[in-house]
């Protein structure tokens, strides 16, 4: 039913002017984003995450590279190329919804097809809209005023009307920020299902790493205009491959060490660290590195009374006791540094008490430490 | 294969691409024209001797801006029209200071109507108020006069009062002008902070201490600025001057200049004396504009930002409400009741006659009749409505589009066309309709209704830039993205979306305009041709010519059609409404 397009961004480039001179928001991103796939870009605010995404909408000039969306160039500096927005094969959702207000729901959806680029009869238009509105559960609203609608309500509006002229390419601009956190949760799933079930390209902006991560075939992170890395959700939150990464998906223990020695045969490295010695997966880089952090999950971390007579195991004192109702948050002091773990609720400790906290050895991960 | 799309030269390093930003130049040129070329061609026809046209090649001269320069009596005109001003700024804050007070700082019953009763005498046209008051007050047989000589038993034949004077113009002026300052004098106390106004109350200072010492000063720098903003007005005001500045032999700029281009024996001699006095007045104008600004920049560094729940302390006034409502009374009275009744009354009469109970056998409704047989009534009916019609869509458009190019697109070029939107405010409108007269002078157009348009749209398109910046910068950007993104073109997007979205500000506006254009007296006055008379030529017309039972017809008429059309578009737009200009 839904064509199904590549998106193609290749070293995009864009700066703005403000008043203190230039920004470069986004500098020389490149991803790709394969037929059918779920992609997100994640980031802090004014990473340039909505930037690359108005660019691929053709709302904003870029200076440099080139995108393709399915067989179609739709920027590309070197050929002098830029199409406008309303001659891309798009549909999007704005982080506002962008529903007009002096037109029914209905109108809302079925504008692409009465005024768009492929203006369709009657009928068809009819057809294409009712069945837009089914797929968001909004068939009983269909006359009804736009002001006169929920959030909610309105999203899913704004989410018909991108889809409902069957475009190449979903483009989402942080649509479930203005929602509560339990219609949230319902709408992540949502719209996951629906545009799988559309096998849509879809690309998607936020800086909820839940939402990326509950949402995506693939999480791109995106820093001060640069995409850092990507990966599959799992493998970007258990594998890192930058501190910054590390520390934005999730919390993260990072502990600055030296290696000390690497054996081949077992993959596995000594090193040096604040609190004492640690056995650690080598790098994934493969790459030779002294300097290193130790990166481990909270969640992973084990906390005993009595030592468990193992590897990576060090003494502390619980210094702080955080109860978030699924779980409890320790912080450990371990000779000076301060160590997170995430229990739980059912362990109780108290503070001052004295503990084991155990690292096990195939949760660490090394990632390169720049100085 | 790739699908070739819109090619693009490379953009120059601050991103001036061709395409996006002919419209906003094509719309700048235009500004320029509408705007620059009077003014232009105003300067060229001050170097031109007098018999000459401004584009005829007969040389240049000082002679003229010698003569308005350099002449004592040019001081004295000035002086003149300076002392007006003042008086009627003299005689207008007063009441406006006391009736916003009254408005927002006590419980003054019924105060939440007096926004709907102030907008009568704002829009009912001065030059009909200024006539009603020479029914009532001229020394011969002034209806007021004749009642103060009976009920005083004076032994006199003229007076006591005497409506051709300065203070006659002053008196009408000031009056007229109370609901306009009224309107911006309301903010000022809306943003004051009574509780500065309590502590100096609770360190002990009386009422009329906190009054002369917190409050007063507190205002100051914003009643300046309305103060310089009224004065603006008052230099610039021509229809009171001529209906009562003639006969009292008291020139001000405008009428002199309206005299200049009217004196019969003169003929074509004096329009580049007219457009010397033109460029003095101009550069009066532009001083007192950029003082204006200044001001009001002065003023925002007083503006106190109040918070949510915020409730000045009103003020009790017990028995003195029926003082209050007594002044308020005696305003109405006198700026609207009593001069629309006056002519009203001989609008009734076949010759004008004091009310008497022999006069009421008189009555007649012939003069109506008249009017609405003539020829020239058709005409003028139907010119007036369309200029102001035209005149009204062509402004509102201009300024949406305008307004759009500099809330979206913002950077130089959109802030130059913000600006030349807005210098039709420092031009005096009786220059404004100098300098285009000028301009068409000798070219068929100027016998068209086309100038007549070109001098309105000119003249309101300040306060429908103004009107639609507001309304433009309410409407979200991603309104449109939506519409661009789902498909629709850009011009699609605008008509569909924006347009739409902004209509009820363009509707109000386009009411406004018409409302003002119907009424308004300069421009008809100076730039109307035989066949493009608008109402306003008519009633001039027979003013001069001495018939009171036609020319009151006209004005209940045209009183009639202001008030019904702005009371329409007070329904949708409330209290919104800017002050007259």
């Amino acid at each position: 039913m839904v064509q199904q397009g590549k998106l193609v961004v290749e070293d995009l480039q864009m700066s703005y002017s403000t008043a203190e001179g230039p920004v470069r928001a986004v500098r020389g991103v490149s991803f790709t984003v394969e037929p059918g796939e779920f992609y997100t870009l994640l980031g802090a605010s004014g990473c340039g995450k909505t930037t690359t995404l108005r660019c691929i909408a053709g709302l904003e000039q870029p200076e440099e590279g080139h995108i393709s969306i399915g067989e179609s160039i739709v920027y590309s500096q070197a050929d002098g190329i830029m199409e406008p927005p309303n001659r891309r094969d798009i549909g999007m959702v704005f982080q506002s919804y962008a529903i007009w207000p002096h037109l029914s729901v209905y109108s809302n959806v079925s504008f692409p097809l009465v005024l768009g680029r492929r203006r369709l009869p009657r009928k068809q238009v009819r057809e294409k809209t009712m069945r837009a509105l089914s797929l968001v559960h909004l068939e009983d609203l269909a006359f009804r005023p736009a002001p006169l609608l929920s959030g909610g309500q309105q999203q899913r509006v704004a989410l018909a009307r991108a889809l409902v002229a069957e475009p190449k390419v979903l483009l989402l601009d942080e649509p479930l920020s203005n929602l509560d956190a339990k219609l949230r949760g319902e709408m992540q799933l949502e719209i996951k299902n629906l545009v799988k079930s559309l096998g849509v390209t879809t690309l998607y902006v936020t800086h909820d790493q839940t939402e990326a991560l509950t949402m995506s075939d693939k999480v791109a992170v995106m820093r001060d205009g640069i995409l850092v890395e990507e990966d599959m959700p799992r493998n970007i939150y258990l594998r890192p491959r930058s501190a910054y990464t590390a520390t934005f998906l999730g919390e993260t223990n990072l502990i600055a060490a030296k290696v000390v020695q690497c054996s081949a045969g077992n993959g596995m490295c000594q090193v040096e660290s604040g609190i004492g010695p640690l056995t650690c997966p080598a790098l994934l880089s493969g790459k030779e590195q002294d300097n290193v952090w130790v990166a481990y999950r909270p969640e992973g971390v084990n906390i005993t009374p009595e030592h468990p007579q193992r590897e990576n195991v060090f003494p502390g004192d619980i210094k702080a006791i955080i109860f978030t109702g699924d779980q409890v948050i320790y912080k450990i002091e371990v000779q000076n540094q301060m160590l997170q773990a995430k229990t739980d609720p059912h362990r109780d400790f108290s503070t001052d008490d004295r503990v084991f906290v155990e690292l096990s050895p195939e949760k660490c991960l090394l990632i390169p430490r720049e100085h | 294969m790739a699908r070739v799309a819109l090619t693009l030269p490379r953009p120059v390093t601050w991103h001036f691409t061709m395409p996006k930003n002919i419209f906003p130049l094509l719309l700048a040129i235009l500004l320029l024209g509408m705007v620059g070329a009077p003014l232009i061609v105003l300067g060229i026809a001050s170097l031109r001797p007098p018999d000459a046209l401004p584009f005829s090649d007969a040389g240049w001269t000082f002679s003229n801006l010698r003569t308005v320069f350099l002449e004592a009596s040019t001081y004295s005109l000035l002086k003149n029209t300076f002392f007006y001003a003042a008086g009627s700024l003299a005689l207008a804050l007063p009441i406006a200071f006391f009736l916003a007070w009254l408005v927002e700082r006590t419980d003054l019953p019924g105060r939440n109507f007096m926004s709907t009763a102030m907008f009568v005498p704002m829009v009912i046209p001065p030059f009909a108020v200024a006539v009603g008051w020479i029914f009532l007050l001229n020394p011969n047989n002034g209806l007021l006069n004749n009642w103060i000589r009976y009920l005083f038993a004076l032994d006199i034949y003229r007076g006591p009062f005497n409506i051709y004077s300065v203070w006659g113009m002053i008196f009408v002026t000031g009056l007229l002008s109370v609901p306009s300052m009224w309107l911006m004098l309301i903010p000022l106390f809306r943003n004051s902070d009574p509780r500065l106004e309590e502590a100096a109350a609770t360190s002990g200072a009386g009422r009329l201490g906190t009054l002369c010492r917190v409050t007063v000063p507190l205002m100051a720098p914003g009643v300046l600025a309305v103060l310089v903003y009224f004065t603006v007005i008052y230099i610039e005001i021509f229809e009171i001057p001529l209906a009562l500045g003639l006969t009292a032999n008291y020139p001000v700029l405008s009428t002199k200049i309206f005299l200049l281009v009217n004196a019969e024996e003169l003929g074509e001699l004096a329009y580049s004396i007219a457009a010397a006095f033109g460029m003095l007045f101009l550069i009066v104008g532009v001083v007192l504009m950029a003082f204006y600004l200044f001001s009001v920049r002065m003023s925002a560094k007083f503006a106190v930002v109040t918070g949510k729940g915020y409730r000045p302390s009103i003020v009790k006034l017990g028995a003195w409400k029926y003082l209050a409502l007594g002044v308020i009374g005696a305003y109405f009275v006198l700026a609207v009741l009593l001069p629309f009744l006056i002519l009203v009354w001989t609008s009734l009469l076949p010759f004008y006659r004091a009310p008497s109970m022999r006069a009421l056998e008189l009555i007649t409704i012939s003069n109506y009749t008249k009017i609405l047989q003539q020829h020239e009534f058709i005409l003028a009916m139907k010119n007036t409505i369309i200029v102001a019609a035209t005149a009204a869509t062509a402004s509102m458009i201009l300024a949406s589009v305008i307004s759009w190019f500099v809330v979206r697109r913002g950077g130089w070029l959109s802030r130059s066309l913000s600006v030349l939107s807005f210098t039709p405010l420092a031009i005096p409108t009786v220059v404004l309709a100098l300098a285009i007269l000028l301009l068409y002078k000798g070219s068929p157009i100027q016998a068209t209704l086309f100038i007549l348009i070109l001098a309105f749209a000119t003249r309101y398109l300040a306060f429908t830039t103004r009107v639609m910046h507001a309304a433009q910068l309410q409407i979200e950007k991603s309104l449109e993205e939506a519409g661009l993104v789902a498909g629709a073109g850009p011009v699609t997007t605008f008509i569909a979306i924006n347009l739409r979205l902004l209509l009820p500000a363009l509707v109000n506006g386009w009411v406004w305009v018409v409302a003002h254009a119907i009424r308004d007296f300069t421009i008809p006055l100076f730039m109307a041709f035989t066949n493009t008379i608008m109402l306003a030529n008519m009633i001039f017309l027979y003013v001069n010519a001495g018939r009171p039972g036609i020319y009151t017809a006209y004005m209940v008429v045209l009183i009639v059609m202001v008030v019904v059309i702005a009371f329409l578009a007070r329904l949708r737009l409330g209290s919104q409404m800017g002050g007259a200009k």
